[in-house]
């Protein structure tokens, strides 16, 4: 293979900034508080998290065919690791979610105010790669994480 | 939020209508091949600077025009236009044919020979050798098993330390049963790395570069670097298997280029060995090679004319920022002109 496939696909990489447009859209949409409150809906905000933390556990280039049948041990494999991996995931991004809304409610002279959607996603992305980088350095997931590339690894022996 | 709409959708528009050159852009003639290994000379742009030439040995992960990436971002560009006799080791694109590859085949026969083929060509016992990232640690190897061959030796963000505490890629490969991972797979993905890479710092290499382009609507240039670097990403050659596991076997699961007791194609690997002066450049803020993991070269071999150089970047700036470009060609220069 001379190139990742999917980026030979000449709507691969438009399809990829729609998606993350759309939840840039989504992040601004749940700070703005949707019922008119004036309060940020913080499930979303956790939601818009999950989002982008999930892509992660589906390491490129060994996505899950559909199962063909005599995979049953290793398609069950693949399915915890899957979950623990949400697990994690989630968990992220309720820490990261907390982070954010400390930082939104944060006051002081060191903590200016948000004024616009650019420093409001700049402000997500600070706060998400926090709890990510904790997460990421413990020996659960980097356990997790190998678990799930094996357990796709077993998939495709099986699928073979 | 319409505005940013609006501008994405603009910007997405504009790479659609793109078509980058992303091959390198410095003239270059290929002067030799073995298997998919190409060796790559570069056309020098200033008067010849008496040195010996430089050998470029690129990691086996993702392509080497990053070097070399256009006429304002090219290391090679800038090292050519210092009177240097510029060659590029490129690996190519392993298929299912290269599985067997090992470290032996890289690091002894592909880049043996292509430094053999400069020695000849120019008439010289020993070439000056600049391994990048991973290219650094196959170097290192190979100067020290063939000392006589390399005159000066550079690294540039390269792994000597695989298990420093910030080391965030060391620990999650330190937990794959890489054996198996090669027995079922055979060669392994470029994308499963590229995955593992991004998986670094996620939030920064996805969502806020990619929705960081609504700024550069408007903007072709900026578009068009854009693309380049998304090529690049996106270029990672499967690795060969049986090099693969060699490589994280002894160096990420065993660290042994440090602990000691590294052996390529049965022959053990000494760093003592390596006497030549050593000019060590790494970058500060390097999330992918942490500046602990380079520094560790220090003391480490038998050279007594060690130099480091720190590079105030990343992992990616140090190739293609515009700081890059003014310091590093000079810095390598000056300091292999003064040896």
């Amino acid at each position: 293979m001379t190139m990742d496939e999917r980026f030979l696909d000449p709507l691969f990489l438009q399809r990829t900034l729609s998606g993350y447009a759309q939840g840039f859209a989504a992040l601004a949409d749940a700070v703005r508080s949707p019922a008119g409150s004036g309060a940020a809906d913080f499930g979303a905000i956790q939601q818009s998290f999950v989002a982008g933390y999930q892509r992660l556990f589906a390491p490129g280039g060994l996505a899950a065919a559909p199962p063909p049948t005599g995979t049953g041990a290793a398609l069950e494999r693949y399915q915890r690791a899957a979950a623990r991996s949400s697990e994690l995931a989630a968990s992220i991004a309720h820490n990261a979610s907390r982070r954010l809304a400390a930082a939104l409610t944060a006051s002081g002279p060191e903590t200016p105010p948000i004024t616009s959607l650019g420093e409001l996603h700049a402000l997500w992305i600070e706060c998400g790669e926090a709890a990510y980088a904790e997460a990421a350095r413990r020996e659960e997931f980097a356990t997790a994480q190998a678990e799930l590339l094996m357990a796709l690894v077993e998939l495709r022996a099986a699928s073979s | 939020m319409a505005e940013f709409a609006q501008r994405m959708a603009l910007a997405t528009a504009e790479l659609a209508s793109l078509d980058v050159r992303t091959e390198g852009c410095t003239p270059r003639t290929e002067v030799m091949r073995r298997g998919k290994t190409v060796l790559w000379r570069y056309a020098r742009e200033a008067p010849e600077a008496g040195l010996a030439p430089l050998v470029i040995c690129y990691a086996l992960v993702n392509r080497p025009y990053m070097l070399d990436l256009q006429p304002d971002r090219s290391l090679i560009r800038g090292l050519a236009a210092s009177g240097l006799d510029v060659y590029l080791v490129d690996w190519g694109y392993p298929d299912r044919g290269d599985s067997h590859l090992s470290l032996d085949d890289y690091v002894n026969r592909h880049l043996g020979a292509c430094i053999d083929h400069v020695r000849a060509a120019h008439g010289v016992g020993a070439v000056n050798l600049l391994g990048v990232c991973q290219g650094g640690t196959l170097s290192l190897c190979h100067a020290a098993l063939h000392p006589e061959r390399v005159k000066n030796l550079v690294t540039m963000v390269t792994p000597v330390d695989f298990h420093t505490d910030d080391n965030l890629l060391s620990r999650w490969v330190r937990k794959v049963d890489v054996d198996r991972v090669v027995e079922v797979l055979g060669n392994v993905p470029g994308t499963l790395l590229n995955a593992a890479f991004v998986a670094l710092m996620p939030l920064r290499l996805t969502v806020r570069k990619y929705t960081g382009l609504a700024d550069l609507a408007g903007d072709r240039a900026a578009l068009e670097n854009f693309l380049r670097m998304e090529r690049w990403i996106h270029d990672s050659p499967d690795q060969a298997g049986t090099a693969f596991r060699e490589f994280i076997r002894s160096f990420f699961h065993e660290n042994r280029l440090l602990k000691g007791g590294l052996q390529i194609g049965g022959r053990p690997v000494d760093p003592q060995r390596i006497t030549c002066p050593i000019l060590n450049i790494y970058a500060r803020h390097d999330h992918l090679v942490p500046p602990a993991a380079s520094r560790a070269l220090e003391g480490l071999t038998g050279s007594r004319d060690y130099s480091a150089f720190e590079f105030d970047g990343g992992h990616i700036g140090i190739y293609v920022s515009r700081s890059a470009q003014e310091l590093l060609p000079r810095t390598i220069a000056q300091w292999l002109r003064s040896r």
